[in-house]
């Protein structure tokens, strides 16, 4: 009875243990909930203004299953069905996939950003050339400055390319926040819930990659890590369905989109499309009026 | 090192991702407000500010030494009103941002409306990047006021982004017009 105190009704050491029934579900789960995530993006036809995250969702998902499934048939079965080489080569074709899709999804969560603006689009290009190589380099200093693998090759590059994937990505989307809160840019609702669970899921990964590969950290601390990463995605997987579930598809605005053309004489073009700004501002102040006499005040102040 | 670096950058992204969450989750500031936040430039008196002919008017009747330190004042006074300028960009920018959310959220959705909305936060941010440029070279000519850097662009865009805030001022509510600049 005393034991029940200190372990519960499953013991809490075997829950972070691999093959556990937590770590089945936080390996399944997210997978799961991203193609639901990719179905419901479809229904509500956010995909117009977000194809990359549709992609990225269905190949997520897709690929988190594929993974699954073969950690399974290596695990389940004697002798496995796949050997332990071919699941750390599948992995990394799929953390090229993903670091591909990431930078896409940060592309396009700029480019909503920047959407309403024309007049930034140029300086915003520029920032994404600048710190982007910046970033690859910073990324492969950090990796190379890491501490040496003690694992197999293609375990050790599935390792420093996940820490490069991470230091890039973390960097994109500080660089990203920072931008549009200098020019006071209001964020659509969806491009920062994507922007959220990104970031979340970064920096957590980020830490933990941090401290796997610089410090001596045992079997059982590497468990603990993995367990915590999944779970954070878990989390992001979750807030990215929050966020899709409260927007609404809108049009698309942009600037000279009904004849007229903007001049911000710095030859900046427009950027991709835009999704819901801010449906939750003060519309109650909004007032009725007379078109006709509008047009008499729009005609008289361009006459001037 | 690299560690520290690592879990440095891992937490300003926590933290900036968190900080878009909490500024998306806050209710945005009132027109009022906002308004509350204009301070009107007296264009007249920022044009003979930065006017060449002034410079040149000065440099001729004051001794090199004295003109160094009238041209100084200047450059504080043409820095307090392109300051000011920037500030206002600033808020007329997030009063566009409004106007464009509440025109989306709207069943009428107005062109119009949306439309100088859109010039407007387009003219904000133009004059706010501009304005930031324009300071940095008032900076550089406190230490040498002999030259002289033109800051007129600042003022025509100012009047330009002035023009945007009345329009989109009197398209969404005729009895209050948006008013920066003064005299």
């Amino acid at each position: 009875m005393a034991g029940c105190w200190h372990w519960g009704i499953v013991p809490a050491a075997t829950m972070f243990e691999r093959h556990s029934l937590l770590w089945h579900y936080l390996n399944f789960g997210p997978c799961v909930l991203l193609l639901v995530l990719a179905v419901i993006i479809y229904r509500r036809s956010l995909q117009r203004q977000f194809p990359v995250f549709l992609t990225f969702a269905v190949v997520q998902g897709v690929a988190g299953l594929a993974l699954y499934l073969m950690s399974l048939a290596y695990w389940r079965f004697k002798p496995p069905l796949i050997s332990g080489v071919l699941w750390w080569q599948a992995n990394f074709v799929r953390l090229l996939i993903e670091v591909v899709l990431k930078f896409a999804l940060i592309g396009e969560i700029l480019s909503q950003v920047l959407q309403p603006f024309p007049a930034l689009s140029k300086l915003g290009k520029l920032m994404v050339r600048v710190v982007g190589p910046a970033l690859v380099l910073t990324a492969t200093w950090i990796v190379a400055l890491s501490r040496p693998s003690e694992f197999a090759p293609v375990i050790a590059n599935s390792h420093r390319l996940d820490l490069a994937d991470y230091v890039i990505q973390c960097g994109m989307l500080l660089c990203m926040v920072l931008f549009a809160a200098y020019f006071h840019l209001t964020w659509g609702r969806l491009a920062s819930g994507i922007a959220l669970g990104l970031g979340l899921a970064g920096s957590v990964q980020l830490g933990t990659w941090a401290i796997w590969s610089n410090l001596a950290v045992s079997f059982h601390q590497i468990t603990v890590l993995d367990f915590v990463n999944m779970g954070v995605y878990l989390l992001s997987v979750l807030i990215w369905i929050y966020y899709v579930l409260t927007t609404k598809a809108t049009h698309m605005d942009k600037l000279g989109d009904e004849g007229g053309h903007y001049d911000d004489h710095s030859g900046g073009p427009d950027l991709g499309g835009q999704d819901s700004g801010g449906e939750d501002s003060d519309v109650e102040d909004e007032r009725q009026h007379d078109l006709g006499v509008w047009n008499r005040e729009v005609e008289r102040l361009l006459k001037r | 090192m690299i560690l520290v670096i690592l879990i440095v950058g891992a937490v300003a992204t926590l933290a900036s991702a968190a900080g878009l969450a909490v500024s998306r989750a806050r209710r945005p500031a009132s027109k009022a407000d906002l308004a509350a936040q204009l301070e009107p430039i007296d264009v007249a008196a920022f044009r003979n500010l930065i006017d060449p002919a002034e410079d040149e008017y000065l440099r001729q009747h004051l001794s090199a030494a004295q003109f160094r330190v009238t041209q100084r004042a200047r450059l504080r006074a043409r820095a307090a009103y392109v300051w000011v300028a920037r500030r206002n960009a600033i808020v007329l920018n997030r009063m566009g941002q409004t106007a464009l959310a509440t025109s989306r959220a709207r069943p009428t959705n107005d062109v119009r409306i949306r439309e100088a909305a859109l010039r407007l936060v387009n003219d904000a941010v133009l004059l706010q990047r501009n304005a930031e440029f324009a300071l940095l070279r008032i900076c550089a000519d406190m230490a040498w006021p002999n030259r002289s850097t033109a800051t007129a662009g600042i003022l025509d865009r100012y009047e330009r982004l002035s023009d945007s805030a009345m329009l989109l001022g009197r398209l969404r509510n005729p009895g209050v017009a948006v008013r920066v600049t003064a005299g």
